[in-house]
């Protein structure tokens, strides 16, 4: 009787493991997934069929028609709730009334903007494509880029996000910027509050890291929905001093900006600059990032004042590092600053040509990193500008890991990565 | 041939342990005082549900997936019904919590995490009407949840992911039953139906480093059970049953959550 008892308790315990195995092994349908919506599905009768064919049809697997697409003669159809829509796709495929039946799948934005240029700016979206609208321009390599597109469908930023772009100026008026700027800024330069752009550095500055997005116009911006604040700081011919950039990165750290991107610099130590930088940095929680350089040389101050400044580098279409890229310790990402089109002031614009251009430079790599951390801001407005700067650290591709492994001076710890920044992490193990 | 999770061979061996201890302390355990109307008889439970929880103040939600496995101490309070407490291991599938708060989002997909998991359950016979009887049950159970270390995402920065969750649930109601079969008593029953829980992720990456607790609710607040009790004989008694607990999805339309459990008890 005592065997008797343990040979049908161990038959009722391997049963429940087995079930329990199968049941918690299971792996989830595509519909767990979100490919297609569940309990649904999409079925078209064969011109043939009668309908009391179709009705047969429905009311033997007991599903019922929910809607019909008529000018196809399509069927939303319903299913039980206890078979799948796998299930229900394999029975109605085995009627010979049935001309087709499939899941009623769902499809999603994947955020690619609809901006005129958008297509050359191989920054965000690198699928390989001609770099430049010139003849024999060269080819991009496919995901050469910064990864927006997947970036996008998780923020495409937040209108109280602030990025300061003191530099030359903004063309106020451009297109693809005028509604994007908060306020007229000030010009240091002038001393006035007219922070027009009579050189055209930062308007391009500015349309890389928030042009207005996804308005049939020009190119989109990294931050689609942050506000430009602009700071002139630089004169027509693109130089500024001190005084002019001290101030500047006060008022726009006192006037609201979260981001400053500064695209300048100087290989000399500049103690009042550093100490206006500390004040946005320490005492406003501005996150700066600033240009490394142009010169194949160290690092340029402000950039290289490491403990508040996001230094940046450049890479170009093909992920290798831009030959004249500034280089040091104090490098903290790249991005890409080979070749890129960004707004261009209408006024210094020759006519009949459009108000965008073609330029390289760490000055123009830098605006993706303040554009990138504009969005990190607007999603989690509670870190602080070191949490941001490491976000974008931890999460750039190391594109030079095949010469230099981990952080280098060159790249710092690599090319920015939107994706990685933004969008939700797989935890699978 | 598809490699079990451990987790899952850890919950099937459970289970096979408890089958056995249920067997051979069967003889030993199960008090016959029919003098005193009452008797004290081991079984085994397992359950399988699936739940939609919502979370971030119901603006997302996803599956709260569930097998778990119980030894079952019943005690049948002569006519008036039976209660019973429990324990045991259950198996829960968290995927698709998302934590936005952290310095990096995470989304969790590393499927099931074990834990230990007591409640207690009762049903009690109201009145008769011929055949059909009606009574009350309810069950509280709670999954004590287990700190778990997740492989942390592939950054520039060595790091580390923890997580626990932990789920409770609570049913209440009315039941109907029919007992016009020697050997097998059919049932439906309407419940309140409340499951809630936590899920804590931590994340510390580089110098980065959070935590963010996100409290889950169960859609749905009804439930509906229909099952059977099987006696094929006086020492066993085998109990199976099937829920649904409908709900309104947040983009509208209802939908339905299923489960089914079975309990078996032996005594000799």
């Amino acid at each position: 009787m005592r065997r008797l008892r343990a040979v049908a308790g161990g038959v009722l315990g391997a049963g429940l493991a087995a079930y329990l195995a199968f049941a918690a092994a299971g792996s989830p349908s595509a519909a767990d997934d979100g490919l297609f919506v569940p309990g649904q599905v999409l079925l078209k009768f064969k011109p043939t069929a009668t309908a009391a064919m179709k009705a047969l049809a429905l009311t033997t697997l007991r599903t019922r028609a929910q809607a019909l697409i008529s000018p196809l003669d399509l069927y939303l159809v319903r299913i039980p709730a206890e078979a799948t829509v796998e299930e229900a796709v394999e029975a109605f495929g085995r009627n010979p009334d049935v001309a087709y039946v499939q899941p009623n799948f769902i499809y999603r934005a994947c955020l690619t903007p609809n901006d005129k240029y958008f297509e050359d700016q191989y920054a965000l979206f690198n699928k390989g494509q001609q770099i430049g609208w010139v003849p024999g321009s060269p080819q991009g390599k496919p995901s050469a880029d910064i990864h927006a597109t997947a970036a996008w469908e998780e923020t495409t930023g937040l209108a109280h996000t602030v990025i300061a772009v003191i530099d030359t100026g903004v063309d106020l008026t451009h297109p693809d910027l005028k509604n994007k700027i908060k306020g007229p800024g000030y010009d240091f330069v002038n001393g006035d509050t007219d922070a027009s752009d009579d050189n055209g550095h930062g308007t391009m500055v500015a349309g890389i890291a928030a042009a207005e997005t996804d308005n049939y116009e020009g190119i989109a911006g990294v931050s689609w929905n942050s506000k430009i604040l602009p700071v002139k700081v630089l004169d027509q011919a693109g130089e500024g001093n001190s005084a002019a950039i001290v101030n500047g990165i006060l008022w726009a750290a006192n006037n609201g900006a979260q981001v400053l991107n500064l695209s300048f610099g100087m290989p000399a130590k500049d103690n009042a600059l550093e100490e206006a930088l500390k004040y946005a940095y320490e005492t406003k929680g501005a996150f700066i990032a600033a240009a490394a350089g142009n010169d194949n040389t160290a690092v340029y101050y402000p950039a290289a004042y490491d403990r508040y400044v996001c230094a940046v580098a450049a890479t170009d279409y093909l992920d290798l590092r831009a030959t004249w890229s500034n280089f040091g310790a104090e490098v903290d990402v790249a991005a890409p600053g080979v070749n890129i089109i960004s707004t261009f002031p209408v006024a210094l614009t020759p006519a009949g040509f459009p108000s965008y251009k073609f330029d390289s430079g760490t000055s123009l790599a830098c605006a993706y990193v303040a554009g990138l951390a504009a969005l990190v801001r607007g999603l989690k407005p509670s870190l602080t500008p070191a949490d941001v700067a490491n976000i974008i650290r931890y999460a750039a591709d190391d594109v030079n890991a095949a010469v230099y492994g981990g952080p280098d001076m060159f790249v710092g710890y690599g090319r920015i990565n939107m994706e990685k920044s933004l969008v939700p992490l797989k935890i699978t193990k | 041939m598809k490699k079990q999770p451990a987790e899952v061979k850890k919950l099937s061996a459970a289970v096979a342990l408890l089958a056995a201890v249920a067997v051979l302390a069967g003889p030993a355990r199960a008090q016959d005082a029919e003098g005193a109307g009452i008797r004290v008889r081991p079984g085994l439970g397992i359950e399988h549900f699936s739940r939609t929880v919502s979370w971030d103040e119901a603006a997302s939600t996803s599956k709260l997936v569930v097998s778990l496995a119980v030894l079952r101490a019943e005690v049948e309070l002569a006519t008036a019904g039976r209660m019973a407490l429990f324990a045991g291991y259950s198996l829960s599938n968290f995927n698709g919590l998302t934590f936005r708060q952290l310095p990096f989002s995470l989304e969790y997909q590393a499927g099931t995490i074990g834990s230990l998991l007591w409640g207690a359950d009762f049903e009690g016979r109201v009145a008769g009407f011929g055949d059909i009887e009606v009574g009350v049950a309810a069950q509280f159970a709670m999954s004590l949840g287990r700190a778990k270390e997740f492989e942390a995402p592939s950054l520039n920065a060595a790091g580390t992911v923890d997580g626990k969750g932990t789920w409770s649930r609570i049913l209440a109601g009315p039941l109907v039953r029919y007992a016009g079969y020697e050997n097998f008593t059919p049932y439906l029953s309407v419940s309140y139906n409340r499951l809630w829980g936590t899920f804590t992720m931590s994340e510390s990456i580089g110098a980065l480093s959070g935590v963010e607790e996100k409290k889950i609710t169960g859609r749905g607040s009804v439930g509906f059970a229909f099952g059977a009790v099987f006696e094929p004989s006086a020492s066993v008694k085998v109990q199976g049953e099937l829920t649904a607990v409908p709900y309104k999805k947040l983009s509208g339309g209802l939908d339905t959550d299923y489960g089914v459990a079975i309990k078996a008890v032996i005594s000799i």
